[in-house]
């Protein structure tokens, strides 16, 4: 058994998770992902499709009637191959007239008919609401099942479970469906976090089969002989759907085809939240896909429980009951987990779309009509979340009264069958041009009394809250209006009996009805723009025509005035504006009659998306908007033009939908090239941004690492990497990398040869940028372990002054991440970050080479001054309080010499400092003071003060000292100069030798002098005489030597 | 390629599916099999479910992938590039 406090955090968490997805989203935290992946999360938030009914029930289904339960998921793949026409249709014409629910779409076709939007509306409620209770009992009843072991657990789970759970799908449905009046009615928050439920319910049902299949029943081939030589061998058979197969396969089929498609969570799913017709062609095959994996298991496991031993009454809790005898704790966990992402998926989503409904169909005409309520009209939002909680409570008090009813146990078709009645009227409105709206609102009333009649009430009976004399003996006693054989009718089952009749009714009025009642003008041309939606594409303001000027500042007043009934004057004023430029009467003062109505057609398309369609068209009353002048000028020009023209209104409607198709293509085209322009000005501000980083950092390491977490930042990309040549230019070093993954590699100094054996290598070879738009695809790029979901990567060269730096790896998650321009931006980019990186080491160069010429001079300047030094050791003075200096003897001061040693300041405790005197850094000396006052210590002002005089003494011994060093050199030059002088005046051999010795003797003060001149005979002579060094005599003949 | 594309782009196609999606999934044809050993139903609606899903992933790529950008019409959408 699971723990069940183990079991609610999971919950909890596992909606705290949905909550931060749902707001990552919002907050456009992951738009690129959802561009990128977009039709993927549509088509999973699409399974909402597959609710508990699935997740639980299936195999119930399978356990009591065997292949039947497959039926309800082939309807919606067969029904699903035609939604390449069929959704595409019904998206365009979501966006043509802002459509925000299913009801909506009906009125909109049929002369925006209130009266038929309110009988859809509450077709869809009470269709739908017991639905709601059945997902809520569904987490009840596994929430008890997992925790019946803790008995004071399960009592307050069977209590408290789903008030809870209620509470948290209100907080989910108000904050990210209906946290504010989209006219869009999008929500891309709540379609994440369902796509999220989609996939976790989907990995669950398969843990919980392959546990089955795979663990208990060893797999799909022996289970099979097992269930032939077993007793329940008939489950696979289609007999097993009971005496009326056939009419119930059918039945089951049909309901399913409306199904995925009219149940109003559905419509609002596949419709209103499609941002993309393209993601339609996705759902096209990832929903039959999934389809088939989250039903592949069902038998095993409805088999499987059964061959264990397991009751069938209790089939429909099998897939939790397996796991939970048989499995690990976690599995348990898990499937909970699955069995509450297909059940609230579905509450929210439902009361999402039905409170919209309630709220625009219902309660806004009553708005409209009860002046005292008036007020609400202004607080539609708030009126739209107490809704939602509405029917939430409806719901969860439905599953309090119905709990275990016939009523509650077969809603799930019971609701098909309730919205099979939109078909009719939805497929007929598409493709039927002559369907009017008085056969639609007979049609649609008729189906839903008669699904009323013979299927709901016959249920409620059934359920024990009406006699039971009413199915057996009919109404009154008469017997041919016995709900479940209406009319005589026997043989069929009761689903089938009421879809039969249902649909009868319905089709047949709406046939008759709209053959017999003709279509006013209106519904003409909304019956030719919803069949022709794929062929015209669009609709743009048309070209201006008429005379009569209309004063357009008190038209915008009066629109003005009207939607100050619904909104805030500032968001009124904001949507006339957003009116007045699509229609291009922006800043204008004056405009034509026919301009202005299609101003009143702008604006009520953006009020439908707040108000419902039926709504809005009621607000934007043309009648009461233009004067009678104005409708005659009106009638008028439209006569002129044709009469103009020539040409039936029919061609004329041709015509206009060709020009105005033109004119939208251009201005698709001029949206598009716009965006373009947008990107590349995002581009080339992102390039700049990272020249100025690159021109203001000279730390190499710095800039490196700046520039890769720029680029990946601003570009949002998943990894940028920078490589450098190492000195042999061999090796290309990871200098930079972003994230993670280019620590790691950093880490263990990742390198690549500078060889055309990878995309930087390439690169760098080249000198040009490499691009590998599918990784998976090119040759020459490596696979990096760190790396895993690099879908696309450009390698551009560093380049500067003709000579290749390094490159840089920029790679992306998606394939075809990088066009033209992208690289363009790079290359500039990767140039100006070489540039910069050759002008860094340039400096540093330079910067090296100042601090050798300095130590050298610094080297100069320590000998220079150890020379005076040791030529004058007695430098040393003294000066006492009476002002007299005098050169200071005795041993010198410990102070002094620590100063000098240390080359800092010295403190003693007899109020003695001594600071050392430095000259380019070479100590020379110091200076050694103390205070009169032994007790007084040295102030940190004193001491800088004189730091202050110690430097500029040491600036003036500097001075000093080459002033004297200068002063020798001069008067060294100028003993040789008159020395020189001197030898040179003698002519003859003997006299220049006197002369030569006499003076520089006495240049230099030395006591004696020889000068002999010598041969290498004489020095021979010299050496055998033993005259070799030995002094010379005074008297000694300089001259007999010869030369 | 491209004839291809436009093979599976016609609306025909889809109807031919849809038809051949109802036949397979009949309920006579599918009673034909209940002699044959019990996987055999089971194959009969998979297998025709599968081929359906790999079809329609090519008419989903052929039909929408070139379609976006030229037939987005005007409305609260963004343009989106094809």
């Amino acid at each position: 058994m699971v723990d069940p406090w183990v079991v609610i955090w999971a919950m909890l968490g596992y909606i705290a998770v949905m909550f931060v997805a749902a707001l990552m989203v919002e907050r456009g935290v992951w738009k690129r992902q959802l561009v990128a992946y977009g039709g993927m999360v549509y088509a999973l938030a699409l399974t909402v499709y597959c609710t508990s009914w699935t997740f639980y029930g299936s195999v119930g289904s399978a356990a009591t009637s065997g292949m039947s339960f497959v039926a309800v998921y082939l309807g919606p793949v067969l029904s699903i191959i035609l939604w390449g026409s069929l959704l595409r249709r019904m998206v365009r014409i979501k966006n043509l007239y802002r459509i925000t629910t299913i009801a909506d779409f009906i009125s909109a076709r049929y002369a925006k008919s209130e009266a038929l939007a309110i009988v859809a509306t509450i077709l869809a409620v009470v269709g739908v609401l017991p639905y709601i209770a059945l997902q809520l009992k569904a987490v009840t009843d596994s929430f008890v099942l997992i925790t019946a072991s803790n008995v004071a657990f399960s009592a307050w789970a069977t209590t408290y479970i789903a008030p809870v759970v209620l509470v948290l799908m209100m907080a989910f449905a108000i904050l990210f469906g209906a946290r504010r009046l989209d006219p869009t009615e999008r929500h891309p928050g709540m379609v994440a976090a369902l796509a999220i439920l989609g996939v976790v319910k989907l990995v669950a049902f398969l843990a919980v089969g392959i546990f089955v299949t795979y663990g208990l029943l060893g797999g799909f081939r022996q289970f099979f002989q097992t269930l032939e030589n077993s007793s329940f061998a008939a489950l696979t058979d289609m007999a097993g759907t009971g005496g009326s197969g056939p009419f119930v396969w059918f039945t089951h089929i049909l309901l399913s085809m409306s199904a995925i498609l009219f149940l109003p969570r559905q419509f609002h799913m596949a419709v209103v939240e499609n941002e993309n017709e393209k993601h339609i062609g996705t759902a096209m095959w990832v929903l039959p896909l999934y389809m088939i994996l989250i039903t592949i298991f069902v038998l095993p496991i409805a088999a499987g429980g059964l061959l264990l031993g397991q009751s069938v009454t209790v089939a429909d809790t099998f897939v939790l009951r397996l796991p939970m005898q048989y499995g690990p704790g976690w599995l348990t966990t898990l499937v909970f987990l699955g069995g509450l992402s297909a059940s609230s998926a579905m509450v929210m989503l439902t009361s999402l779309a039905v409170s919209t409904m309630i709220a625009n169909h219902l309660l806004l005409p009553l708005l409209m009509r009860i002046p005292f309520l008036g007020f609400l009209r202004r607080n539609l939002l708030l009126v739209r979340w107490g809704v939602i909680v509405v029917v939430l409570l409806l719901g969860y008090a439905v599953n309090l009264r119905m709990g275990e009813s016939y009523t509650l146990v077969n809603m799930g078709l019971i609701s098909f069958a309730a919205v099979l009645q939109f078909a009719p009227v939805i497929l007929g409105g598409l493709f039927w041009r002559r369907a009017s709206k008085a056969g639609a609102l007979m049609g649609l009333t008729a189906g839903f009394l008669m699904w009323l009649y013979t299927l709901l009430i016959p249920s409620f009976v059934k359920s024990g809250w009406l006699s039971m004399a009413l199915l057996e003996n009919g109404p009154l006693g008469i017997s041919w209006l016995r709900p479940e054989q209406f009319l005589g009718v026997r043989g069929l089952d009761n689903l089938t009996h009421a879809v039969f009749w249902s649909l009868l009714m319905n089709i047949g009025l709406y046939v008759l009805g709209s053959l017999f009642f003709p279509q006013s003008q209106y519904e003409k041309g909304l019956a030719d723009r919803f069949v022709d939606v794929l062929a015209a594409k669009g609709v743009t303001h048309a070209p201006t025509y008429g005379h009569t000027q209309v004063n357009l500042a008190a038209k915008t007043d009066q629109l003005e005035q009207i939607l100050n009934s619904y909104f805030f004057v500032s968001e009124s004023k904001a949507m006339i504006a957003r009116c007045l430029d699509t229609v291009g009467l922006k800043d204008q003062r004056v405009t034509t009659v026919n301009k202005l109505t299609e101003l009143y057609d702008e604006v009520e398309r953006e009020l439908a998306g707040s108000l419902g369609t039926a709504a809005a068209h009621r607000t934007i009353d043309r009648k009461s908007l233009l004067t009678a002048e104005e409708s005659t000028e009106l009638s008028r020009t439209y006569g002129e033009i044709l009469a103009d023209l020539q040409i039936s209104p029919e061609e004329l409607l041709k015509r206009i939908d060709y020009y105005r198709e033109r004119e939208t293509l251009l201005a698709e085209q001029a949206a598009e090239l716009e965006l373009r322009v947008a990107d590349r000005t995002r581009a080339l501000s992102t390039a700049a941004e990272v020249g100025r980083a690159a021109a203001s950092i000279l730390d190499p390491e710095r800039l490196v690492k700046q520039v890769v977490e720029l680029i990946r930042e601003r570009f949002d990309l998943y990894y940028v990497g920078l490589f450098l040549l190492d000195e042999l230019r061999e090796w290309a070093v990871l200098r930079a990398g972003t994230g993670a993954a280019g620590q790691m590699m950093l880490a263990r100094g990742h390198r690549l040869q500078c060889d055309e054996g990878s995309m930087v290598g390439w690169s760098i070879v080249n000198a040009r940028a490499r691009v590998a738009q599918e990784v998976e695809k090119d040759l020459v790029r490596r696979v990096t372990a760190e790396l895993p979901d690099t879908h696309s990567e450009v390698a551009v060269p560093l380049r500067s002054r003709g000579q290749v730096l390094g490159a840089f790896t920029i790679q992306s998650t998606q394939v075809n991440a990088f066009d033209e321009a992208a690289i363009t931006v790079f290359q500039t980019v990767a140039d100006q970050v070489a540039v910069a990186l050759d002008n860094a080491r340039l400096f540093t160069e330079a910067q090296a080479a100042i601090e050798i010429e300095r130590r050298a001079y610094g080297e100069i300047n320590r000998q220079a001054w150890k020379e005076v030094l040791r030529a004058r050791p007695e430098l040393r003075y003294r000066r006492d309080m009476r002002g007299e200096v005098y050169s200071a003897s005795g041993p010198q001061s410990q102070e002094i010499i620590q100063a000098v040693q240390t080359g800092d300041a010295v403190y003693s405790e007899n109020a003695t400092l001594a600071l050392p005197i430095k000259i380019r850094d070479n100590v020379v000396g110091a200076l050694r003071f103390r205070k009169p006052d032994v007790n007084e210590a040295w102030t940190a002002e004193e001491v800088t003060l004189m730091q202050t005089l110690i430097e500029q003494l040491e600036g003036a011994l500097e001075r000093a000292r080459l002033y004297e060093n200068t002063q020798r050199s001069a008067a060294r030059e100028r003993t040789i100069g008159q020395v020189t002088a001197r030898m040179r005046e003698p002519l003859d051999l003997e006299n220049v030798l006197k002369t030569a010795a006499d003076q520089m003797r006495e240049a230099l003060g030395l006591e004696e002098l020889v000068v002999r001149l010598a041969t290498e005979q004489t020095l021979a002579q010299w050496s055998g005489s033993g005259n070799l060094g030995e002094p010379e005599s005074d008297d000694s003949p300089l001259g007999d030597q010869g030369l | 390629m491209e004839r291809l594309k436009a093979f599976l782009r016609q609306p025909e196609l889809t109807v031919l599916l849809f038809v051949l999606g109802g036949l397979a999934f009949l309920y006579p044809v599918l009673l034909m099999l209940e002699a044959v050993p019990p996987q055999a139903t089971l194959l009969a609606i998979y297998i025709p479910w599968g081929l359906i899903t790999v079809v329609l992933i090519f008419i989903g790529r052929a039909s929408f992938a070139a379609s976006s950008s030229q037939e987005t019409v005007r409305g609260d959408e963004e343009v989106h590039d094809g």
